[in-house]
C-alpha cells in the first residue's frame, strides 16, 4: 500500500519555493507584454485602414493556431539559427506573452464592439485624434467591458507558463518534474502542483471578482 | 538546401503528423463523449453526484495539462494499458500514446462539460414553460426546444476547444510520443535547421486549426 508521505516536500522546500517565486515572475512579467502588446494589436485590428486591419488579424489568428511549444521552440532554438540569441528566461516570457496577447487582443476587440458607435463619432466631433479617442474615450470602457475575459486569459497564462520548463526555466512544473524523476514521489508532488497552480488561479480568480463586482459597465441597450 | 532538409525527412514528419491527427481525432470522440456526461451531471443538479462533478471539473481546469499528461503517465497509465486491452482497436499501440490520449480526454472533457453546461443554461426559462404549455413532454422539449438552441450557442466554444485539443496534443512529445512536434525536434537535431523546420510545423499546425475552424463554422 502506497502512503502518502509528505516530508519529501519539506526536505525540499527551497527548490520547491524557487520554483513557485518563478512562476510568478514569469507569468507577471509575460502578463504585463501581453497587456501592452494586446492593446497595440487591438489599436491596429480596428484601424480604419483595412489592409491594416487584414494583416493584424491574420497575425492574430496565425499565433492563436499555433501551439505555444512551438512558439517557445521558435524564439529559443529557431532564432539563434539565424543569429538572434536571446537567454532561455527572455525565450519563455516572450513567446508566453506575445501568445497571450493575440488572445487579449480578441478579448478587448469584443469590448470595444460593445462600446456604442456614437462614442467614436462623438469624439471626433470634439475634435480628438484617433489615438486620443482610443486611449481616452473607447479603451477605458472596453476595459470594462470585458473585465472577466481578461481575467480568464491571465489565469490560462498561468497555467501555460508552465511550458516554459521545456527550455529549462526552473518553474514550479519543472521542479514537480524533476521531484517526481528523482524520488518516485509522484502523488505528494501531484498534489503540490495541483495546490500551487490552483492557488495561483483562484488568486486572479478572486481579484477579477473584485474588479467586476466594482467596475463593470452594464451592456449598452441594443439597438434594432 | 534547406528545403531539402525538409523534403527529405518528409516521409519521418507526415508519419509524425499522422500520430498527432490519430491523437486528436480519438481524444475529439472521447472527450466529446466524457464532457456530454458530465456536462449534464454538473447541470441536472442531481444532490451527491452534481457536487463531486464540480468539483472534478474545477480542479481539472485549474491545472495545467502538461502536469496530467507527466503524472498520469507515471502513475495509473502503465497499470491500466496492462489490462484494458480494447484500446488496440481505437488504434493506440504503445504507452506513450495511451497517457497522452488518456489526459487529454480527462483534461477536454472537463473544458467540453463546463461548454455543455453553459449551453444548456443559456437556455431562457420562459421557452421551456412555453414548451410546457404546448403540452411537449420532457423528452421533446430537450430535442425539439432547447437542443437545437444550445448546439447553436455552442458550436463557436466547441471549435475553439478542438483547436486547443489539437495543438495540446504537441505536450504528448514531453513523455517521449513521436508526434509531429517530437518528430521536427528529432529531425532538426540532427540537421541544425531548427528556423525553417520549426516554420515549417507552425504552418501545418495553423493550416489544420484553419480547416478546422472552416469546417465546423461552414457545417
Amino acid at each position: 500500500m502506497y502512503g502518502l508521505d509528505f516530508s519529501i516536500l519539506s526536505e525540499n522546500y527551497k527548490t520547491i519555493f524557487a520554483g513557485i517565486s518563478m512562476t510568478v515572475l514569469v507569468s507577471s512579467i509575460a502578463s504585463v507584454i501581453a497587456f501592452v502588446l494586446g492593446t497595440f494589436f487591438v489599436y491596429f485590428r480596428i484601424s480604419p485602414n483595412e489592409s491594416v486591419q487584414k494583416i493584424m488579424d491574420f497575425l492574430v489568428s496565425c499565433i492563436r493556431n499555433m501551439p505555444l511549444l512551438i512558439l517557445i521552440y521558435l524564439f529559443y532554438k529557431g532564432l539563434p539559427s539565424i543569429g538572434i540569441v536571446f537567454s532561455a528566461f527572455v525565450c519563455g516570457v516572450l513567446a508566453l506573452g506575445i501568445y497571450t496577447a493575440a488572445y487579449i487582443s480578441d478579448a478587448l476587440l469584443s469590448g470595444i464592439y460593445a462600446v456604442p458607435k456614437e462614442h467614436f463619432q462623438a469624439s471626433k466631433a470634439l475634435g480628438l485624434t484617433r489615438i486620443q479617442s482610443f486611449l481616452y474615450i473607447i479603451y477605458p470602457q472596453a476595459l470594462r467591458h470585458c473585465v472577466f475575459i481578461l481575467g480568464s486569459q491571465f489565469m490560462n497564462l498561468i497555467k501555460n507558463s508552465s511550458l516554459v520548463s521545456f527550455i529549462a526555466v526552473a518553474d514550479t512544473f519543472y521542479v514537480v518534474y524533476k521531484g517526481m524523476a528523482d524520488s518516485y514521489r509522484i502523488y505528494e508532488y501531484f498534489i503540490l502542483a495541483v495546490v500551487v497552480y490552483g492557488s495561483l488561479t483562484l488568486f486572479v480568480l478572486l481579484v477579477t471578482n473584485i474588479l467586476q463586482k466594482n467596475y463593470k459597465l452594464p451592456a449598452a441597450e441594443v439597438r434594432v | 538546401m534547406t528545403g531539402n532538409v525538409i523534403i527529405n525527412n518528409l516521409p519521418f514528419l507526415m508519419h509524425g503528423l499522422f500520430v498527432t491527427l490519430k491523437v486528436a481525432f480519438i481524444s475529439i470522440i472521447l472527450s466529446m463523449l466524457f464532457g456530454t456526461v458530465l456536462g449534464v451531471a454538473r447541470f441536472a443538479k442531481i444532490p451527491l453526484l452534481s457536487l463531486v462533478v464540480g468539483l472534478f471539473i474545477d480542479i481539472t481546469r485549474a491545472v495545467p495539462l502538461i502536469l496530467y499528461i507527466i503524472f498520469i503517465h507515471f502513475s495509473i497509465s502503465p497499470y491500466l494499458y496492462e489490462h484494458a486491452c480494447f484500446v488496440n482497436y481505437l488504434g493506440i499501440n504503445c504507452l506513450e500514446m495511451f497517457s497522452a490520449v488518456l489526459a487529454i480526454v480527462i483534461f477536454t472533457s472537463a473544458y467540453i462539460a463546463e461548454i455543455i453546461r453553459s449551453g444548456l443554461a443559456s437556455i431562457e426559462n420562459e421557452q421551456i414553460l412555453a414548451a410546457k404549455a404546448l403540452a411537449l413532454n420532457e423528452y421533446q422539449t430537450m430535442e425539439y426546444i432547447i437542443l437545437p438552441q444550445a448546439i447553436t450557442r455552442m458550436k463557436p466554444s466547441l471549435c475553439a476547444q478542438f483547436i486547443t485539443l489539437v495543438k495540446d496534443t504537441s505536450l504528448a512529445s514531453a513523455i517521449g510520443l513521436i508526434e509531429f512536434t517530437r518528430a521536427a525536434e528529432i529531425v532538426y537535431e540532427t540537421s541544425l535547421h531548427e528556423f525553417q523546420i520549426l516554420s515549417f510545423v507552425a504552418l501545418v499546425y495553423i493550416t489544420i486549426n484553419f480547416l478546422i475552424h472552416k469546417i465546423l463554422v461552414n457545417s
